[in-house]
């Protein structure tokens, strides 16, 4: 892929980045971020799978945001390939029903991963088994089990 | 009411729940730049770097806001000739001492900054109209990247030889050349830089943690013959205990240059991994920059970051009040990091309150500033250089994330041109004349 073809791919793809960037870090991060996230797939874009290019390059953000967030907080002792440590968290996602976000914040990271890549940035369950680096199968079970447990905290919450 | 149909539901009014994002406009130039990238590092040898070049950083971050910023004249007592530049584009006015002129000073004006979420931040009663002095500080790197390189081979006994990187970061003020002293060796990863306002380094070893066997294995359809681990066996964490991982915390940080105390070092352990982080201090109080090291579950050391800088002393300055610092909390140029120590008991989750105060954006929301702790701040100037400085602390009534805004009075620091926040999804840009 010469960097015609690479910008000819992903620039449909660039609102889609801005979005899901913007769901997870401060406004004022996610240029940057994208810029990460792009310099990262030129250079690995012999990996690159066709027909999954946003799922792709979702892959290449849970790392980015993962390390981003890492830094952020000092917390340099979180596992440097948790991808999960990418998951939005209540106040990113502008929650602004209490209960919710309070269900919200109680989900395991994985979960919240999962189910924020699903219900806000769209992804199918092939999709997200590539930006998860999953099987299909094990994609589909993990979303199923995280929409379970969002549901139960909801409604413990609801019901406090 | 099945259970599909509650999950459906839940989820359904979770995306209700939520804000609508508000994505800033990429340009396409993202990409064709994105290319011309040929032998950057990786994102792991690059970790906190570019954000502190880049001058801004505005709501979210604990501890590492960023503010452009120019000292001036007009100190009580200057211990040294000191004078930054200014990245920013040329302010209006004066380039010397703004103090006696306030009317050059653009603190409080209606025209600085329009938060995406408008907050009118009100002095509670408990804050003091008391003026106050202070000192400002500035980090110089004690040692050479060469000499902490080689230190932190020997303290943490790695085998393998420190690499030269050198690239060119795009910041406000043109490319600026970058280095980094690059160790991987196995799991071990040490990156060690000097261009980054400080020397610093983070050393970290993936073998630390300890993965239990694989007791659940998965295939999907496509690939029947490969089976997937999705779940192992729990492993019992074998951490030190608190006096142990103090004292081994100690011996670490001073071998490596960081003189501490028992007393400094606050530990905090989950059930597999701990750490152990100290503050670097100056008039004995906190600054946003602090040693850690943690350990996996094995109970080594998995990773161990710092900064091989002392303060300097650089001149003694006059503060303003709690309560007139309050009235800067509406620019957020004023913005300083607090030391980790304040926000020690937040959950991991969140760093901001949580609840009916987000996520109302166009809507003016009015916050009672109840309590204010003098503390020493982090600022970055337009070159990323790390200064310390007098601040408060600011607490919102009913939230425990204080805020930290810069109390030096007005002229000794010279600000930015600020943003201006756009209304709608275009990037922000700088106020001009």
């Amino acid at each position: 892929m010469n960097q015609q073809e690479f910008v000819a791919t992903f620039r449909n793809h660039l609102p889609a980045v801005s979005k899901y960037l913007a769901r997870r870090v401060a406004r004022a991060d996610v240029e940057d971020l994208a810029s990460d996230i792009f310099e990262i797939a030129w250079r690995k874009r012999k990996e690159f799978k066709e027909g999954a290019e946003l799922a792709w390059l979702y892959r290449i953000g849970g790392y980015v945001i993962a390390n981003h967030r890492r830094r952020e907080a000092k917390r340099a002792w979180l596992p440097l390939l948790d991808t999960d440590a990418a998951a939005p968290s209540a106040e990113d996602l502008g929650i602004a029903n209490v209960s919710m976000a309070q269900a919200w914040s109680k989900l395991k990271p994985s979960d919240r991963n999962i189910l924020a890549l699903s219900t806000f940035d769209g992804l199918s369950v092939t999709e997200l088994a590539v930006a998860l680096e999953l099987s299909p199968n094990t994609a589909s079970q993990r979303l199923g089990r995280a929409r379970g447990r969002f549901a139960e905290l909801l409604e413990t919450k609801l019901s406090d | 009411m099945n259970e599909k149909l509650n999950q459906d539901h839940a989820v359904e009014a979770l995306q209700k729940a939520a804000k609508s994002v508000r994505a800033p406009k990429l340009d396409e130039s993202i990409l064709e730049n994105a290319t011309k990238v040929a032998s950057k590092p990786s994102l792991v040898e690059r970790l906190g770097l570019h954000r502190k070049l880049a001058g801004f950083s505005l709501a979210g971050a604990a501890a590492s806001v960023a503010v452009a910023a120019v000292v001036l004249g007009g100190v009580l007592n200057p211990q040294s000739s000191f004078t930054l530049e200014m990245g920013a584009p040329a302010a209006q006015g004066s380039d010397k001492s703004l103090l006696g002129a306030p009317a050059d000073s653009k603190i409080g004006s209606s025209a600085v900054w329009l938060q995406p979420i408008q907050i009118d931040y009100v002095a509670g009663d408990a804050l003091t109209g008391e003026t106050g002095t202070g000192s400002i500080y500035e980090f110089v790197n004690n040692t050479t990247a060469k000499e902490l390189s080689a230190s932190i081979k020997r303290v943490l006994k790695i085998d393998g030889a420190f690499v030269t990187e050198t690239y060119g970061v795009e910041t406000p003020n043109g490319t600026e050349k970058v280095t980094y002293f690059n160790l991987n060796s196995g799991a071990i990863n040490v990156y060690v830089s000097d261009t980054n306002g400080a020397l610093t380094f983070y050393y970290s070893n993936g073998d630390a943690y300890i993965t239990g066997d694989c007791v659940k294995e998965e295939s999907s359809p496509e690939t029947p013959d490969v089976s997937y681990c999705v779940e192992n066996a729990p492993v019992k964490a074998n951490l030190p205990s608190d006096n142990a991982a103090i004292a081994q915390a100690l011996e670490v940080f001073k071998s490596l240059g960081f003189d501490t105390t028992a007393g400094d070092i606050k530990v905090n352990r989950s059930e597999d991994s701990m750490y152990a982080s100290a503050p670097i201090k100056v008039d004995g109080k906190s600054t946003g920059l602090s040693w850690d090291i943690s350990w996996g579950n094995s109970g080594e050391v998995s990773g161990v970051n710092g900064y091989a800088v002392d303060a300097v002393k650089v001149a003694d300055v006059s503060t303003i009040s709690a309560k007139d610092t309050v009235k800067r909390m509406n620019d957020y140029r004023w913005m300083a990091s607090g030391s980790a120590e304040l926000y020690n008991y937040l959950p991991s989750v969140s760093s901001r309150s949580t609840g009916e105060s987000i996520g109302t954006e166009g809507k003016k929301q009015t916050m009672l500033i109840v309590k204010a702790t003098e503390v020493m701040g982090i600022i970055y100037d337009a070159k990323g250089k790390i200064w310390v400085v007098p601040c408060f602390a600011m607490y919102a009534e009913n939230d425990s994330y204080p805020l930290v805004f810069v109390s030096v009075v007005d002229g000794v620091i010279k600000l930015p041109e600020p943003i201006i926040w756009p209304t709608d999804d275009i990037e922000p840009r700088v106020k001009t004349g």
